[in-house]
């Protein structure tokens, strides 16, 4: 054992105080609701509970091989196909809370948007690899990439989950702009990307709503600007120190999702400017590991891996604390780590195993 | 292991694809990536600072307004009692309407239906209405109605109508010294007289209880403040004299036609206000329905020009200064004076006249002499010295000082014009305050209006003892002032005044009203009159002032000093003053309240039927008997009966078995002496 090489350390350590971190807080933001839903104060925390020794496991898993077997087409291509078929299976399944996101099997729900955007972060690095120098070749090397990036952008969205399909589209696009692709490609993606949001928008008059409630929430505060503000109240309530840990009012049904995608609120409430500066720092730590793994990487493939999923978890961790903040138009997105949901849980964990078993093969 | 080791062999071997020649760009461009996400991290660090420091307190404040309510409970007023604990105004409580509009179905039915229950006016309806369609957790329907409506909203069960109890003042005896205690608002806050006066020791502190609720509106919390009860104001004010007085100021300014009326009983020893009553009066039940005017408490508000009961602070003085003798003559020159030109008439031709006889028979000639003997700033002096021309300090709002110019200002006019009343204004209460002075022996003390304030127990939390402002004449001035005023209502000007049983000391005045164009008019005055009784001792001060009396007789001695009789007459006996006349006596009777009170005895002044068989005889053992059985038995043997204090016998003079005879005094002092504290056992009762 002594021979064996060291993964990263700090990039573990700060992973695993973003969970404990994270079932603190969605301990003390789901209380309330657990109680008159489930009758237990610690439903939401049991569930998480498991979810990361789950997440362990599979981080674990994900540690113990040679990652450069993930490179093989077959893996891609039957995790791409695996992703497709669920994301199909789950359009067929009943609604749950207005979306088909989830799948439910023996109590237990699983995302399979999760599983999506590792495949296409994997599919990515790869033919990014493959390429090479040929990354600007347009029907070998940018139309596959576009044509997988939109498919599962579109599935995804089609399953009402927008924000997962931008988080996606946006962690792809900066994966290939630094593979090298060129600028204009980005250009015809994104038109039809617009093309498509834009449909979406204004179909949807749920959507129409939010995104003028981003633009003035004071306008409706109690209608469509209702979240927002009710997520600014509880940032702005903490000021420096925050109102005590488990203090915090808005979670008291005043903030939607309060243990989910607006967990960052309820941070800012009850541990002030200090506690979500910290959050930012831990995730900013997570990114210069990340990064630090993906530079010292023994090849393209290992650097794209190790550096796609780290954007992919950091960037959905800036858009998540964003729409809190009501820097961007809300859309229901969970912050990494820290918000309960299993399914994001388990698929993060398994893509830090990955980036640490990357960082073992330093050179 | 094994795969540790795998891993291992495979790290010695070069890479399998060389890193291409675009490496150092790529590099470039993720550091780029990590720097644009450092950038947006310094964003979100600037939007926290924003939201959480420089906007911290409006989000707090905008949390605050949605998870908390506040309710508030309104303390229980505290009651206002009279000397003797009787109940001046008292809070009871009532029911509120209000309504949850957020929870009322269809807003324009229900306040159709309240509306009718309610019996509003268009008005009203529209504007509940309105109340009713607002955003809002709570709205008023209609604070403090009366039961029957209460009723009637409650038998119409609209969803989201509620009622809370709420306090509201009572004032039982209605007119009664309505002036003087004033009057408390809807929010049961004093808004006249003792009730304004005294209204942070009346109000108490509100009860707060903050709530803290979820987005469903569901209580999570609550931190509560308790509300402490007002406490309870003690007046000066004898609610039986009050009553007497009440009646007789009525029943004068009907038979006279008087536009106003003030009446003030003082108690001259410690300037305590026994009673005091203003005509217009009003209810202070159904303040808001009467003019303003009714509101005024005229005896401390309003000054007026005195007249000639004015002439027994000049003749004080006079005497005081020792620049007259009672008994010298005075010039009264044919009824007329000449000051600076300008000549002074009196209301009758007098040649000359005893001092004495000055006062009594109210010649204006006679005083203006002998204040011209006294000279501006001695007399100036006086006036102050009697409290003119300053507030008496009174504990009620809205005293006015009096008019009174400083004597370098006067005119040659101005000295024998104030000597007999004009050109000077005063308040009833500092004129009865004045003469006060003159019957205690020469202390002028301050009016006061409470007696003390106590708490629920009936604890005292604050005492007022009679305070001294000063000491205006020599004990020997006063004595002679006391022969002379007798004269006025013996033999003088007040003879209405006259009282059996009791000697009278009084001055009655005609002070004539100005009028606009300037000089005074003819036809409209105060007709007033001060005195005191029994003229030795006194008991009692009062002061009776009519404002334009009508009729052929409408002068001080002829309306105001017969309205001065039949206050102290009743008042008399109502305090239980033994008669100075030894041929009358006291009869003591009973009534049917309840045995050992001195409010339980019916007192009569009575002339016995002389010169009746004078029963010698022995005084018997009367310690420890009750009161009235005490009195009775007293008064059988022909006794004048003099009581002090309440409850039952302590001491007697004379002592049992000592020869008496019929007419004299049988002094009985009872264990309770009216001291404070013992009002409150009897106020339970």
């Amino acid at each position: 054992m002594a021979r064996k090489l060291a993964s990263d350390t700090m990039l573990f350590t700060v992973t695993a105080a973003l969970i404990g971190f994270g079932l603190v807080m969605v301990w003390s933001a789901s209380t309330a609701l657990a109680e008159e839903k489930y009758d237990s104060a610690h439903h939401f925390l049991v569930r998480q509970l498991v979810c990361a020794g789950v997440g362990l496991a599979a981080l674990l898993a994900t540690l113990r091989f040679d990652y450069r077997r993930l490179r093989g087409r077959g893996v891609v291509a039957a995790l791409l196909l695996l992703a497709t078929f669920l994301l199909i299976l789950v359009l067929f399944l009943p609604t749950v809370n207005e979306s088909r996101r989830w799948i439910r099997v023996m109590g237990l729900s699983f995302q399979p948007s999760e599983l999506a955007k590792l495949a296409v972060v994997l599919f990515l690095a790869s033919h990014i690899a493959r390429r090479e120098e040929r990354v600007n070749e347009l029907f070998t090397s940018v139309f596959p990439a576009f044509l997988v990036l939109g498919w599962f952008s579109f599935l995804i969205s089609i399953e009402r989950d927008i924000g997962t399909a931008l988080t996606l589209a946006v962690t792809g696009c900066v994966m290939l702009t630094l593979a090298g692709v060129r600028l204009r490609y980005f250009a015809v993606f994104g038109a039809v990307a617009l093309a498509s949001l834009y449909q979406m928008i204004v179909l949807a008059a749920y959507r129409r709503e939010r995104l003028s409630a981003f633009i003035n929430p004071w306008a409706d505060a109690q209608g469509s600007g209702y979240h927002i503000i009710q997520s600014l109240i509880a940032v702005g309530t903490g000021g420096v120190t925050g109102v005590g840990l488990t203090d915090g009012r808005q979670k008291l049904f005043y903030l939607p999702y309060a243990w989910s995608d607006f967990i960052y609120a309820v941070i800012g409430e009850e541990l002030g400017l200090v506690g979500a500066l910290l959050t930012v720092g831990a995730f900013l730590l997570f990114l210069w590991r990340g990064l630090r793994t993906a530079f010292r990487a023994p090849d393209r493939f290992g650097m794209f891996l190790a550096g796609g999923l780290t954007l992919s978890i950091v960037l959905q961790a800036f858009i998540n604390i964003s729409i809190v903040l009501g820097l961007l138009p809300p859309k229901g997105i969970p912050l990494p780590f820290v918000s309960a949901g299993g399914s994001s849980l388990v698929l993060s964990m398994a893509a830090v195993g990955v980036v640490l078993n990357v960082s073992q093969h330093a050179d | 292991m094994l795969n540790g080791d795998l891993l291992r062999d495979k790290d010695r071997h070069p890479p399998s694809a060389p890193l291409p020649s675009s490496e150092p760009m790529v590099r470039l461009r993720f550091m780029m990536a990590a720097l644009g996400i450092v950038l947006w991290a310094l964003v979100i660090a600037l939007r926290l600072v924003q939201l959480q420091i420089l906007e911290h307190r409006e989000f707090a404040v905008r949390a605050q307004r949605q998870s908390e309510r506040t309710v508030s409970l309104d303390p229980r007023r505290g009651p206002i009692l009279d000397r003797h604990g009787r109940p001046l105004a008292v809070s009871v409580e009532v029911e509120s309407i209000y309504a949850d509009p957020q929870s009322i179905a269809d807003a324009d039915a229900a306040a159709a239906a309240l509306a009718r229950a309610l019996r509003l006016h268009a008005k009203e309806r529209r504007s509940l209405g309105a109340q009713l369609q607002r955003d809002r957790a709570f709205v008023w329907v209609k604070r403090k109605v009366d039961p029957t409506m209460a009723r009637a909203v409650k038998a119409l069960k609209i969803h989201g109508v509620g009622f809370l109890t709420e306090t509201r003042r009572y004032y039982p005896k209605r007119e009664l010294a309505a002036q003087l205690i004033g009057y408390a608002g809807i929010d049961n806050t004093g808004m006249w007289g003792v009730e304004y006066a005294f209204d942070d020791a009346l109000r108490g502190h509100e009860a707060t209880v903050v709530v803290r609720t979820d987005a469903h509106r569901r209580p999570v919390g609550y931190t509560e403040r308790p509300s402490t009860e007002g406490l309870t104001v003690v007046l000066t004010i004898d609610e039986a004299i009050q009553h007497v007085v009440e009646r007789e100021l009525d029943r004068a300014v009907n038979e006279t036609a008087s536009l106003a009326g003030v009446a003030v009983v003082l108690d001259p020893t410690s300037g305590e206000i026994l009673a005091l009553a203003n005509r217009p009066t009003f209810n202070p039940n159904r303040f808001s329905a009467y003019d303003s005017s009714h509101w005024r408490n005229r005896a401390v508000v309003d000054a007026f020009e005195p007249g000639s009961i004015f002439k027994i602070i000049t003749a004080a003085a006079a005497l005081d200064e020792r620049v007259v003798d009672p008994d010298e003559v005075i010039d009264c020159g044919h009824g007329m004076i000449e000051v600076g030109g300008q000549v002074i008439n009196d209301h009758a031709v007098f040649d000359a006249l005893r001092f004495r006889e000055v006062i009594a028979r109210s010649s204006d000639v006679g005083a203006a002499r002998v204040a011209q003997r006294l000279g501006r700033r001695s007399f100036a002096r006086y006036i102050a010295d009697f409290g003119f021309g300053a507030p008496t300090g009174v504990a009620l709002p809205g005293e006015s000082r009096g008019i009174v110019r400083p004597p370098e200002r006067w005119s040659v006019r101005s000295l024998p014009t104030i000597s007999f009343g004009q050109e000077i204004g005063v308040t009833a209460l500092q004129m009865a305050s004045a003469a006060s002075a003159i019957a205690n022996g020469g202390y002028l003390m301050q009016p006061l209006v409470v007696r003390r304030i106590e708490n629920r127990d009936g604890k005292a939390v604050k005492t007022f003892q009679p305070v001294v402002v000063r000491r205006v004449i020599q004990p020997a001035t006063a004595d002679t002032m006391t022969e002379i005023l007798k004269g006025v209502v013996r033999h003088g000007t007040g003879k209405a005044a006259a009282l059996a049983g009791y000697q009278v000391a009084g001055k009655t005045g005609t002070g004539q009203k100005p009028v606009a164009s300037g000089g005074y008019s003819a036809m409209d005055h105060f007709a007033s009159f001060v005195g005191y009784v029994p003229s030795h001792n006194p008991a009692m001060v009062i002061l009776v002032s009519l404002d334009t009396p009508r009729g052929l007789r409408n002068q001080g001695g002829d309306v105001a000093a017969p309205l001065f009789a039949r206050i102290a007459d009743q008042a008399l006996r109502r305090l239980a003053v033994p008669p100075e006349d030894p041929r009358r006596v006291m009869r003591v009777t009973l009534n049917d309240s309840p045995a050992g009170t001195a409010s339980s005895l019916k007192v009569d002044v009575f002339t016995r039927q002389m010169p009746a068989v004078v029963t010698e005889g022995v005084m018997p053992d009367l310690h420890g008997r009750s009161a009235r059985d005490a009195a009775v038995t007293a008064a059988k043997h022909g006794l004048v009966v003099r009581l002090r204090g309440f409850g039952r016998v302590s001491q007697q003079d004379p002592q049992p078995g000592s020869v008496v005879s019929a007419g004299d005094t049988c002094v009985l002092t009872l264990d309770n002496d009216p001291t404070p504290s013992d009002f409150t056992e009897r106020r339970g009762a």
